[in-house]
């Protein structure tokens, strides 16, 4: 067995780790799937509904570049709500799907027609979302176009808008028809530096800006109110009506030159509206600091609210179409997110119920067969081949309930061997109780004679060492004898057996007690290896002359009740029988008077301890026949007998009990 | 009460240091237990039965087996007996075959 080689236990709790761990991994991959999925939807929606917007846009600008910047100024744009709604308000997970993709809380413009300006600035936890049509094209042309000159890389646009610092760009007056640039380019951190002449800035990049949709008229005045650059279309020539070719606007038409009067001067930007010779538009003016100049820009109000009309068609309808595809898309991810948890929770269910299956099931079963076993059907096994701890146990249980089968079948045995052990010693018993005297029995057979006999005989075991017997050994004399084997049980019974069988045919043959014992102890110590030994006292009673033969061997000294008292009487001491051989054995001969009592014992009735530390001696025993007078042999031995047991204090004697008690002379 | 014998060997004498009751199941473990001792060279064995309370006659055959079978014709000596046991060694005659000091 210890040669088998144990296959290596894989613990429940590693199992146990391992199952969590499937499921802490599958629970973290469906989840990380189910994101992933999610925000692909997400993304989807809102590039396509993003780049449909941009590209709307794109359609009506003509343009498709665009630019960025950080700051905008919004003073302007307040003022052309007349002209379209110039901001919508919309809830969060709009714009926010709307700012993933085309970058909110910053300017975009479309290039020079149009700036989109998303910021974060919360409203009542809405995001304000601006549209400033007008740009610098409408009254910053110089400017942008000296920014777009120099800053194309940094997608500035505007040096009039706050924060231009910010971005990097510094101008620098030289003198009256120079300026100086200076550059940074934060990204790339060089420092450019140009100085360039006002004039042939205007001269170069001016036409760039002539498009179709805002051609308008150009002037740009100095300080004190005098023109020092125009320009003008034919296209415009209501507005160019308006304006005489004069020097200063002192000399121009009234309305116009009312207007400028408020623009120069101001030192800052803006626009009016004015009506030139009965046609509206709108006179946009831009200050340039480092020239001290004022660029002015006339547009009829009609063309501007003609291209605006278009495009808030076109952003209308965008939000329209956002704020559908956003309901869509988020009844597509709530079902989606419904859905993958379900499938986790499912998967987390099945990988719980296996693992439950695995630990729970095989419990079960040792359970069921733990009951059929328990009602004593060992053939039943547990049959479950696993290599941890469940498996160990249902090994170790199998080999347990095949050990308990094998304890049972022993004990069985054991259980019927000591039953026939039992009825043998029963048998034992009955054997042995015919060995001795019938003391009811033989009382009847001496009723007519001159003496009376009665015994008492209890094994402490089944069977006992103790002997008691009695017969005539001839017409007068009656032999009896009281005796006691060493050890209890078995072992002296046989002794006991060997002892009052010898006894019987001594008893016949010998003339004396002595000659009884002498011959027995030659006959036991012969060969006796166990040691066993035995104790007598043995009479010889002539029942018509009352002389009486007593030889005592190691045993209990007889009581004699000779003139009314209980006394030991003084005999001559011998040892034990079956020890040594040819050993002188000595009797003395006493002669009885009518009602003399002889009582015979053996030492279960004395040497006991009673009442916790008292001695039941031989001493006590005498005291305690002295109390009773004149009984009758039976009703002698029956009190004795139950004094002394009582005295005991057990369900059970301690030592085997023989008493005999013989009366000499004639019953009345 | 519960008995405690313990054997000691000195040069060719082995002392039995016997104490409680000497009853059946005493004698019959202690006879055990002196059977299985090593008596080589022992020409002497002592029985102390200071301390003895009761004996049985199985306890008295322990004695007869020590002189009889342990070694032939061992020396066997009873020593301090009293009281109930001394009476019932004596009562039992053993000291015909073995040394009762009393």
């Amino acid at each position: 067995m210890s040669n088998n080689k144990k296959p290596k236990i894989i613990s429940l709790k590693v199992q146990f780790i391992i199952f969590i761990s499937i499921i802490v991994v599958t629970a973290f991959f469906l989840s990380l799937s189910a994101f992933f999925i999610n925000y692909k939807l997400v993304n989807d929606a809102n590039s396509t509904s993003s780049n449909k917007f941009l590209n709307e846009i794109k359609d009506i600008t003509g343009r498709s570049k665009t630019y960025l910047l950080k700051h905008v100024v919004t003073g302007y744009l307040h003022d052309f709500t007349n002209v379209v709604d110039n901001y919508f308000i919309y809830s969060d997970s709009i714009l926010k799907n709307l700012c993933q993709s085309i970058k909110v809380n910053r300017l975009d413009t479309i290039k020079d027609n149009l700036n989109i300006l998303y910021t974060n600035s919360k409203l009542n936890n809405t995001f304000v979302f601006y549209f400033d049509y007008t740009g610098k094209y409408l009254y910053e042309p110089a400017n942008s176009k000296l920014s777009d000159y120099y800053l194309s890389k940094l997608k500035l646009i505007s040096p009039q808008m706050p924060g231009l610092d910010d971005q990097g760009i510094k101008f620098k007056k030289i003198d009256s028809q120079n300026m100086f640039i200076l550059y940074k380019d934060k990204a790339k951190k060089i420092l450019l530096g140009e100085v360039v002449n006002f004039n042939d800035f205007y001269q170069k990049y001016y036409k760039e800006y002539e498009y179709e949709q805002f051609q308008g008229l150009f002037y740009v005045f100095n300080d004190k109110g005098t023109l020092i650059f125009e320009k003008q279309t034919k296209e415009n020539d209501h507005i160019n009506k308006a304006f005489i070719k004069k020097k200063s606007i002192i000399d121009s038409n009234k309305d116009f030159n009312k207007a400028l009067k408020n623009i120069i001067g101001s030192k800052s930007n803006g626009f009016v509206n004015i009506e030139l010779n009965g046609a509206p538009c709108y006179i946009f003016y831009s200050y340039v600091k480092i020239i001290d100049n004022y660029f002015i820009n006339i547009i009829s109000t009609p063309k501007i609210n003609e291209f605006f009309v278009e495009i808030k068609k076109s952003a209308l309808h965008y939000f329209e179409e956002l704020n559908l595809n956003n309901d869509t898309t988020g009844n597509v991810r709530l079902i989606f997110i419904v859905t993958a948890h379900i499938i986790l929770l499912l998967i987390l269910l099945y990988l719980t119920n296996i693992f439950s299956n695995r630990l729970i099931a095989p419990i079960s079963r040792i359970i069921n067969v733990m009951k059929i076993i328990g009602k004593g059907n060992f053939k039943h096994k547990i049959l479950i081949k696993r290599r941890d701890e469940i498996g160990e146990l249902a090994d170790n249980f199998n080999l347990m309930s095949q050990d308990i089968r094998k304890y049972i079948y022993k004990y069985k045995s054991t259980l019927r061997y000591k039953e026939q052990i039992l009825a043998d010693l029963r048998v034992a018993a009955k054997i042995q109780n015919s060995f001795l005297p019938d003391p009811d029995k033989k009382l009847n057979d001496y009723s007519c004679l001159n003496f009376d006999i009665y015994s008492f005989f209890a094994p402490a075991k089944h069977v006992s060492g103790d002997f008691i017997d009695y017969f005539f050994i001839d017409d007068d004399r009656l032999f009896f004898v009281v005796g006691d084997v060493s050890g209890k049980g078995i072992p002296a019974a046989i002794f006991m057996s060997v002892v009052i069988t010898l006894l019987k045919n001594y008893a016949l043959s010998c003339k004396s007690c002595s000659e009884i014992i002498y011959s027995l102890n030659n006959s036991l110590s012969i060969n006796n290896y166990t040691c066993t030994f035995a104790t007598l006292t043995c009479c010889i009673l002539n029942t018509r002359t009352g002389l009486i033969d007593i030889c005592n061997a190691g045993h209990t000294r007889p009581a004699f009740d000779l003139n009314g008292i209980y006394k030991f009487i003084d005999l001559p001491k011998n040892p034990m029988v079956g020890i040594e051989n040819n050993i002188a054995y000595y009797s003395k001969e006493y002669r009885l008077e009518s009602d003399n009592v002889i009582f015979l014992y053996s030492d279960g009735i004395i040497d006991f301890k009673y009442d916790d530390d008292k001695v039941f001696d031989e001493n006590a025993l005498l005291q305690l026949l002295n109390v009773r007078e004149n009984l009758d042999v039976k009703s002698l031995v029956n009190s004795m007998k139950t004094q002394v047991i009582s005295l005991q204090h057990s369900d059970e004697i301690f030592d085997d009990i023989s008493i005999l008690a013989v009366k000499y002379g004639r019953k009345n | 009460m519960s008995f405690e014998g313990i054997l000691t060997k000195a040069r060719n004498v082995l002392t039995a240091k016997l104490a409680g009751e000497f009853d059946t199941d005493a004698a019959s473990e202690f006879q055990k237990q002196l059977e299985e001792y090593d008596v080589n060279g022992i020409d002497k064995i002592i029985f102390d039965l200071s301390d003895v309370t009761f004996v049985a006659s199985s306890g008295i055959r322990v004695f007869i087996v020590a002189k009889k079978r342990l070694i032939t014709d061992m020396d066997v000596d009873v020593i301090g007996a009293k009281g109930i046991v001394l009476s019932i060694i004596q009562m039992s005659g053993v000291n015909s075959f073995i040394n009762v000091i009393e």
